[in-house]
């Protein structure tokens, strides 16, 4: 947020990271949550 | 099988009825052929898994062929529409991780979004509700065929030695963290990436849609005379509602995502780090 409000001009690059990391630390507990029923019985 | 959520515990299963919560797993992901053929020794099922994937390609195919049919310099109505789509590609996606010399991969990324996206979207439509992306052969196939895109895109850009010493030697390390760094790389760009490529996002649409079953199970099961009944069914029937929005929301993130790493990947093959 601050980022965005230091230089509205990057918004798209900034906002395209953010929600890059968000995916690749997402991914992780995901792949927790859904290995259990993949593997499990 | 289509019923076979709410059918797994019975129509009479309620709380207070006997039968214990049940609860959805797995098992929601598996679907009977409704067709059955062989073609030259290979065995065709067509499930609904198969109906939802074709029918997504009609979608796409029906839309942009119906968009662009008589294209004209000022657009007006679905080509709006499918020119915003396209611009969002382009400017979004593509311009900002390529750059320039991206635009030759915008038809095969705009491909994929929309295809991405249709096929999450499934999880929402009433009547399909079930995301194909959640059946872990799609995401899987989608992963190689972006993986089989940018490694020989990278070697043929940046030849075969240029590009294996761009990824495993990054410039601006001091010389002994090479022992540590390389084989950090080299597993986590050739091996790592394919798989949470794909595995991203199987699991998001696999975790959504198993969230969204067993909401609505609960809102079946809970339904009875009784307050708590009454209460936890309203409550979950609510949820059910209230996430299936948010699952609308993931959906359309999760084609951004898969879209943008797509993206990078190429970008990364056709101009080293530096």
């Amino acid at each position: 947020m601050q980022a965005i409000a230091r230089q509205p001009e990057a918004y798209g690059i900034i906002r395209q990271n953010m929600l890059l990391g968000f995916a690749l630390a997402e991914a992780l507990a995901l792949i927790g949550f859904v290995v259990p029923f993949v593997f499990g019985t | 099988m289509a019923f076979g959520v709410v059918a797994s515990g019975g129509p009479e299963c309620h709380l207070f009825s006997g039968c214990g919560f049940p609860a959805p797993g797995a098992e929601i992901f598996q679907f009977d052929a409704v067709l059955s053929f062989t073609i030259g020794g290979l065995a065709f099922n067509i499930s609904k898994v198969t109906i939802l994937l074709f029918l997504a390609v009609v979608v796409i195919l029906g839309f942009f062929g119906y968009a662009f049919r008589k294209p004209k310099l000022v657009p007006r109505g679905a080509q709006n529409v499918g020119e915003l789509g396209y611009l969002f590609i382009r400017d979004g996606i593509v311009r900002e991780t390529i750059g320039k010399g991206g635009d030759k991969f915008i038809p095969f990324l705009f491909s994929f979004f929309f295809l991405v996206w249709i096929l999450n979207f499934w999880g929402v439509v009433p009547g399909a509700q079930l995301p194909v992306t959640s059946i872990f052969a799609i995401p899987v196939t989608f992963a190689i065929i972006v993986y089989v895109t940018w490694v020989p895109l990278g070697i043929y850009k940046q030849g075969f030695v240029g590009f294996f010493k761009n990824i495993m030697f990054p410039p601006g390390v001091p010389k002994a963290m090479y022992i540590l760094l390389t084989p950090i790389e080299l597993i986590s760009n050739f091996l790592v990436r394919p798989f949470t490529h794909a595995v991203r996002l199987f699991a998001n649409m696999f975790a959504g849609h198993l969230l969204l079953a067993t909401f609505s199970v609960a809102a079946f099961y809970l339904l009875s005379f009784s307050v708590i009944g009454i209460l936890g069914s309203a409550a979950s029937f609510s949820l059910a509602v209230l996430l299936t929005g948010f699952e609308a929301f993931i959906q359309a993130l999760q084609a951004y995502i898969f879209t943008l790493l797509a993206a990078v990947y190429i970008g990364s093959a056709l101009h080293a780090e530096h």
